[in-house]
């Protein structure tokens, strides 16, 4: 009888312990509300003496029990809300699966959406150009803050710009340092070629030629701590998202991790033949890099202490980038823009001369960068024959299509897509990032913000 | 004394072949490169960079031992050098049962090859092959044979056609130079040639007087004679009556003449008491 009697007393409890919101609750949720209820109930129990023995085995049954319940009220909720979308009345089993799993993707962050055909034609009159007195020469490398408020910009005359893209105005400045300024104003003293950005937005790294890692306050630009520990400059900087560990590619042909909870040094990655030029991460504790010379992509699996190693390419390697946890795509001085998955050694599809052939030469135009909509199918690439192209990739990542392009003028040498799809931006120059093999005097050393638009679907 | 030291896996003890052994000896040691430019002295870490063959709970312990005596200041620079993944390591001494693979097969040929991320052999696949560039000394080469002076004059008298040449067209430049700097430069290239041509000269009459004394050691030796060898005044001699008529000709004679007997007699001073009280 009391068994009964305390279901329904706790039943009450859960009824007014329990959040009812439009939104399905999370496993995670449910499973912290359950223990909640445990503790609210324990912590008013009356005759706790006469209850410990009993309760120990009951309150696993009733949390199995509520566990089910919850369950069962989550899926009659995706239920109810697919009739209401479907206007039908009988809902079969597929789709609530259907609708389980992507709920579970998109929670751990690999839900994989095809949206690019619903991208329209760029307004060019839209597009938006940001010049400032620091950044005099060509821009290197960018980075958006998580949140797409602001843009932090690098650029060869050794400045870092932070930009606010809600008014599209400069906020602060990292200047240049060179021996006679003081020792406590921190900045860089040779050029800078890579940024980025924790995912939190609590660190920003900026890595120069002259072997050194800075890091950053991002709120306040103020100086936190140097990195010394490579013996060349370095190339490519990702912070692994959800996390402060730092990878830090470099022209030593090694990969270093960086612990900034602690701001530590924590170990080395060894393999590559020749600098390496590019380095990127998503939510794994996984880094890729491209190889530069040695035709080499190199996925380091850092818990294990092993690398997978990728071949392709016949020029240089100069940037990579993940599209999701298993696909990644790839750029070189070849012309050539390569689709790769983490099962195939060699790309899955390639498109070379993706930017045209240079007509003083006859060569094709080096792609200088890349960039990809995590989790979608939309990439970007930039080189200098004056057009910013956006590329889908085909079913299972096989195939490659040109989709749109921008007209810009000047070297692309680096390209972001925000978070949310919104805009692409891009480091535009007059000279490439790496060197002076060509000097475009009618280009300008600016950023541009390219907003993008979906096609409202029906 | 070589400067690794070894944590051994149960994993690296199991494996038979010699391959795999060095792979993890590369893998989890403190290679030279990684302790080098470390502040603490080294009679502080004789353990710790020294190999040692003892069983690796000994080596542990006599490690932390190690480790123990040194400030925390240190303790941060080791680990800062080192990394925080193996400092942590060495201090709990957790054995890495699971986590390094040793063999790494793939499903099938079209996977990505995997290895190891912390070997520091360079592969034998290089990105870039330059030719290496064999010098060789022909002083010391034996392909290059035995010196002959006669035949290394022979075959490269050509070079001093070049200079005689060279000087006309600098004295020749010299004319219209202006500028100081250039001029002098121009001026030491001309004295520094006319001397070597000079000099040269003198050498091809050197020559000729010694073939001269071997032409007529040659002849004798065909009449039946025996060979004619010059004794040093002998070619003084000779020298000297060239000199003579060389001289003469130029109608320099006097003056070589008063000049040598001024420079005897000054010689002769030398050897004269002098007039001192």
């Amino acid at each position: 009888m009391s068994f009964f009697i305390r279901k329904n007393q706790r039943g009450a409890k859960r009824n007014n312990g329990a959040t009812v919101t439009g939104r399905p609750k999370t496993y995670k949720e449910k499973k912290r509300l359950a223990h909640d209820d445990e503790i609210s109930s324990h912590s008013e129990g009356e005759n706790d003496d006469s209850r410990v023995y009993t309760e120990s085995e009951e309150d696993e049954e009733t949390v199995q029990e509520k566990r089910l319940r919850l369950t069962k009220e989550y899926i009659q909720e995706i239920e109810n809300q697919e009739r209401i979308r479907r206007e039908e009345h009988d809902i079969d089993k597929s789709v609530i699966a259907h609708r389980l799993k992507e709920d579970l993707l998109e929670q751990s962050g690999r839900l994989r959406r095809t949206v690019a055909d619903s991208y329209e034609k760029v307004d060019e009159a839209l597009i938006r150009h940001l010049h400032c007195k620091d950044h005099k020469q060509p821009i290197t490398c960018l980075t958006i803050s998580p949140d797409c408020q602001s843009l932090f910009t690098a650029s060869k005359d050794c400045t870092i710009v932070k930009w606010c893209l809600v008014d599209f105005k400069k906020v602060a400045a990292i200047k240049r340092v060179d021996k006679k300024t003081s020792s406590e104003v921190k900045g860089h003293k040779s050029v800078v070629q890579s940024l980025s950005i924790s995912s939190d937005g609590k660190f920003l790294a900026s890595g120069d030629l002259d072997n050194q890692i800075h890091i950053w306050d991002p709120m306040t630009m103020k100086w936190m701590h140097t990195f010394r520990g490579h013996r060349a400059g370095i190339t490519g900087l990702v912070f692994r998202r959800g996390t402060h560990t730092l990878y830090s590619a470099s022209m030593d042909r090694t990969v270093k991790i960086w612990n900034l909870d602690e701001m530590s040094y924590v170990e080395t990655l060894l393999g590559h033949q020749d600098a390496i030029t590019s380095i990127d991460a998503l939510n794994k504790e996984r880094a890729i890099t491209a190889g530069g010379r040695d035709n080499s992509l190199r996925v380091w699996k850092i818990p294990e202490e092993s690398q997978l190693i990728f071949n392709g390419h016949q020029g240089s390697i100069d940037c990579v980038r993940l599209i999701n946890e298993d696909h990644f795509v790839s750029c070189g001085d070849d012309g050539m823009l390569s689709l790769w998955g983490s099962q195939k050694k060699k790309p899955l599809c390639s498109v070379s001369g993706a930017h045209g052939v240079d007509a003083s030469n006859n060569q094709a135009f080096w792609i200088s960068s890349v960039a990809a909509l995590t989790n979608t199918d939309l990439i970007a690439s930039g080189s200098q024959d004056g057009f910013i192209r956006l590329w889908k990739c085909g079913d299972n990542f096989r195939t490659l299509t040109p989709l749109l392009s921008v007209p810009v003028c000047g070297f692309v040498n680096s390209l972001a897509f925000s978070s949310d799809g919104k805009m692409l931006i891009a480091g535009l120059g007059q000279e490439h990032r790496l060197g002076r093999w060509w000097r475009n005097g009618s280009a300008k050393n600016e950023i541009v913000i390219i907003p993008l638009k979906q096609r409202e679907t029906s | 004394m070589s400067k690794n030291w070894q944590v051994k896996n149960i994993v690296e003890e199991a494996s038979d072949t010699e391959e795999s052994e060095e792979e993890q000896k590369d893998e989890e040691s403190f290679e030279d490169d990684e302790l080098s430019g470390l502040d603490i002295p080294e009679a502080k870490l004789p353990i710790l960079r020294s190999i040692n063959e003892r069983s690796e709970d000994a080596d542990k312990l006599a490690i932390r031992e190690e480790l123990s005596n040194l400030t925390f200041e240190e303790l941060q620079k080791l680990k800062e050098k080192i990394g925080s993944k193996k400092f942590n390591l060495t201090l709990t001494g957790v054995k890495k049962k699971t986590q390094v693979k040793t063999d790494f097969k793939r499903a099938n040929p079209n996977r990505p090859r995997e290895i190891s991320s912390k070997s520091r052999r360079i592969e034998t696949k290089v990105a870039i092959q330059v030719p290496k560039v064999f010098r060789s000394d022909p002083r010391f080469d034996n392909l290059c044979g035995e010196f002959r002076e006669r035949s290394f004059y022979r075959n490269y008298d050509f070079v001093n056609k070049m200079k005689e040449d060279e000087v006309k067209k600098l004295k020749e430049e010299l004319q219209e130079e202006t500028q100081p700097r250039r001029i002098e430069k121009i001026k030491y290239l001309i004295q520094r040639m006319e001397n070597q041509i000079r000099a040269e000269k003198k050498r091809k009459l050197e020559e000729e007087k010694q073939e001269e004394e071997k032409r007529i050691t040659i002849e004798a030796l065909k009449e039946g004679k025996s060979p004619y060898f010059a004794t040093k005044w002998a070619r003084k001699e000779r020298d000297l009556k060239e000199k003579f008529e060389s001289l003469k000709e130029d109608g320099r004679l006097n003056q070589y003449m008063a000049k040598k007997r001024k420079h005897n007699a000054q010689r002769d001073r030398r050897h004269m008491p002098s007039e001192q009280y």
